[in-house]
């Protein structure tokens, strides 16, 4: 019997907070044999973050640690040799220290495990598909899955025994997430790398991985593998995770999904772009021949859009999917005029927003409000809920016939949110509860419009489903066009009856969806096939 | 960078204009009437009247105000900044002459208040609050706290006294002994003392609590624990990566302190005897000698706009973001 | 982007500021000692004061006897660039502060010996001779004498520095002191003959401005260049007894002993005059052994005193604080409320709150001078006596106040110079049942709205006196010095027997006669005040005991002024 790449007994991490002591991890004990595939999942809080952490030294300073951990019989807490455990994180652009650059890090970490920055740069460069000269670029300058594979380069540049992958592939779209785990795969196969790959993504752990280890609030409730943990599940929390998976989704499966809803359009199987002339009358927002340059570093030119013509109509649900690069972001700020485009016309019922002047468009803002993908970092620290929510009221006060604190009230209560969490700040949220905020706060001046750029990817599992339906229910309630930009085509059904793809700044394809189904409910899924095809979706 | 270099200067330029200008008015409200000031200051009794008119008319006193000011202005873009009102003598030479020595006692107070900041912010961000170490974190921390309250005049009174007179140490003041020649080595070795004074009496404290903070929250930044998982020595640590950002805060503070600096200089310059422009304001403040004031505002605020610059474009070099921000994010 | 070492950055910030360093040394305006083998020398010096330095540093700081064993004079003073720009600019005459320069690098026609009384004694002009009517002055000059470059002196360079003087567009602070002065001839090479246009005693003391050399300065005033901005003020020849060899603004001035002296080179060769900011720098070098000798007050007695190596000396002063009064404003009209305002001062209080009890009650305009005078006690501190003559002019007191037809009394001080006195002064008075109204300003404010419209004032703080000839006060206290003649008088006080008083004195030459007039002046003041008369405060100066030759006392008050009029024969141990 080998040693075992990885043997954890009774782990237990402390995290000393100012004014209480939080008991993170509360005795796991897990181990995994070299090669291993391991998934550690559980929803957010569980411990699964903290666990890898503990194993790869990258714990808080208000932890504290008892218990044993080894790595290929080497005891971890006693000695740490370089290079050995190595560990991915998820908020990968906090990773890299943000005045060097991502080869700088590649290097020290070469240079401290003793192996040839020459060859394994490059190495680790390729593995993960990242673009050779973004090497010499800094992490804020990186798009999201750019950086998340930064991340994972400077993880395997010294070829570990162990590595830790803490949700790395949230921020790429599926096509993206299969090529980058394909190759961490067959990496870990040539290297005998054993890989524990921390998320709550399902649907990844049954493509990707071998066994599974599922805690919650601190525990392992469940260690076994993967086929039978899923199909067959025996602890509750597990099967409260299968349960809240959103359906797979393909595009063929959406496209053919199509149903007839209303009346005066065209039929489900007209697949071809909406009809301008119809739909530009009443368009909320409306997008002509937009086009968009940036300057790249070193002068390189780069069309991030070309030519994209969308329209939005009152009450209209449309997705925007693509892989990332493909122009989704940008189209976004030129919707929402918060920047214009080098070509073509913005117009918002009607009128061309990059013609006023400043403060006539600033007056029209309330007409577009955005929720973003990442829900720390649009909001201020120091602000309180209650200052978040509210903040939009203060430049609109016309937009709010109620008192204010009312009108709080009742956008948290509206969003699913304790009223008596409008005194706390963001850090005291969880994520789910903030980008709840953020809606709440997108939602305050009543807008017509509700742009959301990946609202949902950096949430838990079980936490998108209710989010996205949130934001179907409000938007059918309100009347309120939406512009959902998503790598994953799973919400779709759920919440848009059009979208349209884009690849490399064009829309190259737009679909209908039919009504959205509030409803749909989800099976539990097949076994995995050997293959990595994508699970079809069940009705 | 070129571009983000000049971007600041054009900033700071209108700023300096808005100094000068705003100088030339509250000097100008003074009460009085400068021209019988000025005969009196020359007259070594009873100024003589019929001189007041004169003077008056010389100086082109009874013109508007923006046309003094543009004259004024107009004579210092040609680098001329008039004459003395006291004994006539020609102000840009001895603002030069003065400038000189201002620079390096500034300069190398600013590098003691950093280097002094670093170490000893460094020292209390690095040290575990337990056993010894808390008594340094401690006294340090309260020695900031003090080093804010106490003016700066009264420090280097009391340094004087305490380092130069009573323990000898230092030299008493001037940039030289008196009497010996000017020389690198005799100029290092009076600058010392005063130096450090200044460092310690503006902006010690506060660089030092902004390290420490700095230090303790990147130390347990994200890509510090990072590093830590990549087996990457303490060491190490805090030298390749916690200085780098610590000190970033530290740069965008010297560039808001520096007319605190260029202030806590001139009471130095005049305890120390530093020939300065510190002793040449206090005096010319005393005089009422209206151009040498406003020649050395106007070199101060230079001096405090160039050092802002400075800072600005440090923060550029070691800070990415600042550099390399997008024009229209 | 070019990645630019933290490191790289910090040697190119010490490399500026070295070269800022550098950069000042562009100071060095050797006039005389501009050779090579000056300099060769100096740095032997700096040598070998180095390896002196390094003694003293490590010494405990009770200071030592000075530097430099005996090479140098170090002497401490304020308003140093001061100095430079009137001696040479204002064509300073002693007894202005300025003369501590003056006496170090200049000498005049004649110089003023403080041991006989102030006495105008030859210095440059060997012998003179007045006309009988009073009005012809012929000097005849030594022919011994050359100017610091080599040059010989001759009458050429009096007639050159007096028409310059008097030349309105040069804007010299003496012109006025020599007013007389109707015409300067040189008939030869050694003689110069002044004629004044009235007679005048104190021309004398006047002709003791510092003489410049015609060859240097001469071209450039004839061009037209101000005499602050000629390259002849940057590298000042005189005839003294040390030479101008560097400036440092700001700093220091050093001076080289003149081997050609007239009257022998002077036993200390070099001479510093180090700038200090104010009495406690000054007291803090001293202590630190690094000047010889400093000016200090009263509030730093308590740090030198005692120190090691130097001696406290302190002398009278001739300076006497007042407070000057509009004899005009209705209030102040009757003799006997000004009077009555002496009587009410408390000077004791003034002398221990502001001099730290050193201090002497001044009782007349005249103390110290060089004639002898007897004081009055009239105008003494005597509240009982003040009160009554307060009752007398009219004056009622109502319940502690003092009321004019019904209206409490209120006076304004003035104040440009000595706020602390002022306050003082006023608090004494609004015990005493006046009340006191003060206005703090700035000097050259208050004074120029005196000198512009007195009628507004009623009374300010002043300081004045008589360290030489006791006709200075001629201009505070004559009827005709009033301020449209180029007088002091600011509020035309006029009294008959002042005026006939101090006529008299001035016409005289005998000094017993003028003593004889200056007490009939002191009685006829007295009994007609001008002025509330305070104190005199004493001058305390810190001297090395290594230095001798110096006079005690001639330790004046004010920068002081004539402790130097022997410095050549000063020796440093």
């Amino acid at each position: 019997m080998t040693t075992p790449a990885l043997s954890v007994r009774d782990l237990r991490v402390d995290l000393r907070l100012p004014r209480s002591t939080v008991e993170a991890v509360r005795g796991v004990s897990v181990e995994a044999e070299r090669g291993c595939r391991l998934a550690l999942v559980g929803p957010s809080g569980s411990g699964k973050t903290m666990v890898a952490r503990a194993v790869a030294g990258a714990l808080p300073r208000s932890a504290r640690v008892r218990g044993h951990i080894e790595a290929t019989g080497i005891d971890l807490r006693a000695e740490r040799p370089p290079g050995l455990v190595a560990m991915a994180f998820q908020e990968a652009a906090a990773a890299f220290n943000p005045t060097r650059t991502i080869e700088w890090h590649l290097r020290e970490s070469c240079r401290v495990a003793g192996v040839d920055p020459a060859r394994a740069i490059p190495g680790a460069i390729e593995a993960v598909g990242l673009d050779p000269s973004h090497g010499s670029a800094y992490a804020f300058e990186l798009s999201g899955g750019q950086v998340q594979r930064a991340g994972l380069a400077l993880a395997i540049v010294t070829s570990p025994g162990l590595l830790f992958a803490d949700e790395v592939t949230t921020a790429l779209d599926r096509e993206t997430e299969s090529e980058v785990l394909d190759r961490l795969g067959s990496l870990a196969r040539s290297r005998s790398m054993t890989v524990v790959f921390v998320t709550h993504d399902l649907a990844l752990v049954e493509r990707w991985a071998d066994e599974i280890a599922v805690m919650d609030e601190g525990r392992v409730v469940e260690r076994g593998p993967c086929a039978r943990i899923l199909s067959r599940p025996s602890a509750p929390e597990t099967q409260l995770l299968l349960e809240s998976r959103m359906p797979e989704v393909t595009l063929d499966a959406l496209r053919v999904m199509g149903v007839p809803d209303r009346p005066d359009r065209e039929g489900a199987s007209d697949l071809s772009p909406a009809d301008d002339a119809t739909v530009a009358a009443d368009a909320v927002i409306d997008v002509r021949g937009a086009t968009k340059r940036f300057e790249g570093k070193r002068g390189r030119r780069i069309d991030a859009l070309d030519r994209v013509d969308l329209s939005v109509g009152a009450g209209e649900r449309i997705a925007v999917v693509g892989r990332s690069g493909s122009g989704k972001t940008t189209l976004l700020r030129l919707l929402a005029a918060v920047q214009q485009p080098d070509a073509g016309v913005v117009s918002w019922n009607g009128q061309d927003v990059n013609g006023l002047d400043r403060r006539s468009l600033r007056s029209q803002r309330w007409r577009v409000q955005m929720v973003f993908q990442s829900p720390l970092a649009a909001f201020d620290p120091c602000h309180s809920v209650a200052d978040i929510v509210a903040a939009p009221i203060r430049s609109f006060p016309d937009r709010c016939a109620v008192e204010v604190g009312r009108r709080i009230d009742e956008l948290l209560g509206a969003v699913g949110l304790d009223p008596d969490l409008a005194g706390r700040r963001p850090d005291q949220l969880s994520g789910g509860q903030r980008q709840r905020v953020a809606i709440a706060r997108a939602l305050s001046v009543e807008p017509e419009v509700l742009l959301c750029d990946e609202p949902v990817s950096s949430l838990d599992a079980n936490l998108r489903r209710s989010v996205i339906e949130l934001i179907a229910r409000l938007c059918a309630e309100r009347g309120m066009a939406l512009v959902f930009i998503t790598h994953d085509l799973s919400p779709i059904p759920l919440l848009c009856e059009r979208g349209v793809v884009m690849e490399e700044g064009r829309i190259v394809e737009q679909f209908r969806v039919g009504s959205p189904r509030l409803e749909a409910t989800v099976a539990p899924a097949e076994p995995p096939s050997e293959s990595s095809d994508p699970a079809t979706l069940r009705s | 960078m070129t571009r983000y270099v000049l971007g600041r200067i054009a900033t700071l330029v209108p700023m300096l204009l808005v100094v000068c200008a705003l100088t030339f008015a509250l000097l100008d409200l003074a009460p009085g009437d400068p021209a019988l000031r000025i005969a009196t200051q020359l007259a070594n009794g009873p100024p003589d009247l019929s001189r007041v008119d004169e003077l008056r008319e010389e100086l082109g006193l009874d013109d508007p105000l923006p046309v003094r000011f543009g004259r004024w202005l107009g004579g210092v873009v040609q680098g001329d900044f008039g004459r003395s009102a006291i004994d006539g003598s020609p102000v840009t030479e001895r603002v030069l002459d003065a400038l000189g020595p201002t620079l390096l006692l500034t300069g190398s107070g600013l590098l003691v208040s950093i280097v002094g900041g670093l170490v000893l912010g460094a020292t209390v961000g690095l040290l575990p609050d337990r056993g010894p170490g808390r008594l340094a974190r401690r006294a340090i921390m309260a020695m900031t706290g003090v080093s804010f309250v106490i003016p700066a005049f009264l420090v280097a009174l009391g340094g004087l006294w305490l380092f130069a007179v009573v323990l000898g140490w230092f030299p008493a003041g001037g940039m030289s002994d008196p009497g010996e020649p000017r020389t690198i080595g005799a100029t290092l070795e009076h600058l010392v003392l005063p130096a450090v004074i200044l460092g310690i009496g503006t902006n010690l404290g506060v660089f030092t609590r902004l390290i420490a903070a700095g230090v303790e929250e990147q130390m347990d930044a994200e890509f510090v624990r990072n590093a830590r998982s990549r087996s990457i020595g303490r060491r190490r640590i805090v030298s390749a990566h916690v200085v780098r950002t610590s000190i970033i805060p530290l740069i965008a503070q010297v560039g808001a302190s520096m007319a605190y600096l260029v202030g806590g200089a001139y009471a130095v310059e005049v305890v120390f005897g530093w020939p300065g422009l510190g002793r040449m304001a206090v005096e010319a403040a005393q005089d009422q000698d209206v151009t040498v004031i406003l020649a050395v505002t106007v070199i101060s605020g230079l001096v405090v706009v160039a050092g802002n610059l400075l800072a600005d474009v440090l923060l550029g070099v070691i800070d990415p973001r600042v550099r390399l921000a997008r024009s229209d994010s | 982007m070019q990645r630019v070492s933290l490191r790289l950055l910090a040697v190119l910030a010490a490399l500026a500021m070295l070269s800022a360093a550098c950069g000042s040394d562009s100071d060095d305006t050797s006039g005389a000692s501009g050779s090579e083998a000056d300099v060769a020398a100096e740095s032997e010096e700096a040598a070998d004061a180095d390896d002196a330095d390094e003694g003293e540093s490590d010494a405990p700081a009770d200071a030592d006897e000075g530097s430099s064993e005996g090479q140098r004079l170090i002497v401490g003073t304020q308003f140093l660039d001061d100095f430079v720009s009137r001696s040479i600019v204002g064509f300073d005459t002693p007894p202005a502060y300025s003369s501590v320069l003056a006496q170090f690098v200049f000498d005049g026609l004649l110089e003023l010996d403080p041991t006989q009384g102030y006495l105008p004694v030859p210095d440059l002009a060997e012998s003179f001779e007045v006309s009988d009517d009073g009005l012809v002055y012929t000097f005849t000059l030594r022919e011994d004498v050359t100017w610091h470059d080599g040059e010989p002196f001759t009458s050429a360079d009096v007639v050159f520095t007096l028409t310059a003087a008097l030349d309105p567009a040069n804007q010299a602070r003496t012109a006025a002191d020599l007013a007389a002065v109707a015409s300067v001839t040189a008939p030869d090479d050694v003689t110069v003959v002044v004629e004044l246009s009235r007679p005048f005693a104190p021309i004398l003391q006047s002709l003791s401005l510092p003489i410049h050399p015609e060859h240097l300065l001469g071209a450039e005033l004839e061009a037209g260049t101000p005499p602050g901005e000629t390259d002849y003020a940057a590298a000042p020849i005189g005839t003294g007894p040390y030479m101008w060899a560097e400036y440092r603004p700001g700093e220091q001035l050093l001076l080289d002993a003149n081997p050609r002296y007239y009257k022998g080179a002077p036993a200390i060769p070099e001479a510093v005059l180090v700038d200090v900011a104010d009495y406690d720098v000054a007291a803090a070098r001293l202590a630190a052994g690094e000047i010889d000798l400093s000016e200090v007050t009263g509030a730093q007695l308590g740090l030198v005193d005692g120190l090691d190596g130097y001696a406290v000396n302190t002398v009278p002063s001739t300076n006497v604080f007042a407070i000057s009064l509009n004899v005009a404003d209705p209030l102040l009209e009757d003799p006997r409320v000004r009077i009555a305002l002496n009587n009410l001062v408390d000077r004791q209080a003034l002398i221990d709150l502001i001099e730290g009890g050193l201090g002497e009650p001044a009782l007349s305009p005249l103390i110290n001078t060089s004639v002898e005078i007897e004081t009055g006690t009239s105008l003494a501190t005597d509240v009982e006596a003040g009160a009554a003559l307060l009752e007398d002019a009219g004056w009622v007191d109502e319940d502690g106040t003092w009321t004019v037809d019904g209206e409490p009394v209120s006076l304004r001080l003035d104040d440009g110079f000595a706020p602390q006195l002022a306050e003082v002064v006023a608090s004494s008075l609004r015990d005493q049942g006046i009340d006191v109204q003060l206005n703090t300003g700035d000097y050259s404010d208050i004074f120029g709205q005196l000198f512009a419209d007195p009628s507004g004032f009623q009374l300010f703080t002043y300081s004045f006196g008589a360290p030489t000839d006791p006709d200075s006060i001629y201009i505070l206290f004559h009827s005709q010095a009033t301020l449209a003649n180029g007088g002091f008088n600011a509020f035309a006080y006029a009294n008959d027997d002042v005026d006939a008083a101090l006529d008299r004195a001035r016409d005289e030459t005998d000094v017993a006669a003028r003593a004889e007039a200056y007490a009939a002046f002191q009685e006829a003041a007295a009994a007609d005040p001008a002025y509330i008369l305070l104190h005199t405060a004493p001058v305390h100066m810190v001297i090395a005991d290594s230095l001798d030759g110096w006079d005690p006392g001639l330790v004046e008050y004010q920068f002081v002024r004539f402790l130097w009029w022997n410095v050549e024969e000063w020796t440093k141990s």
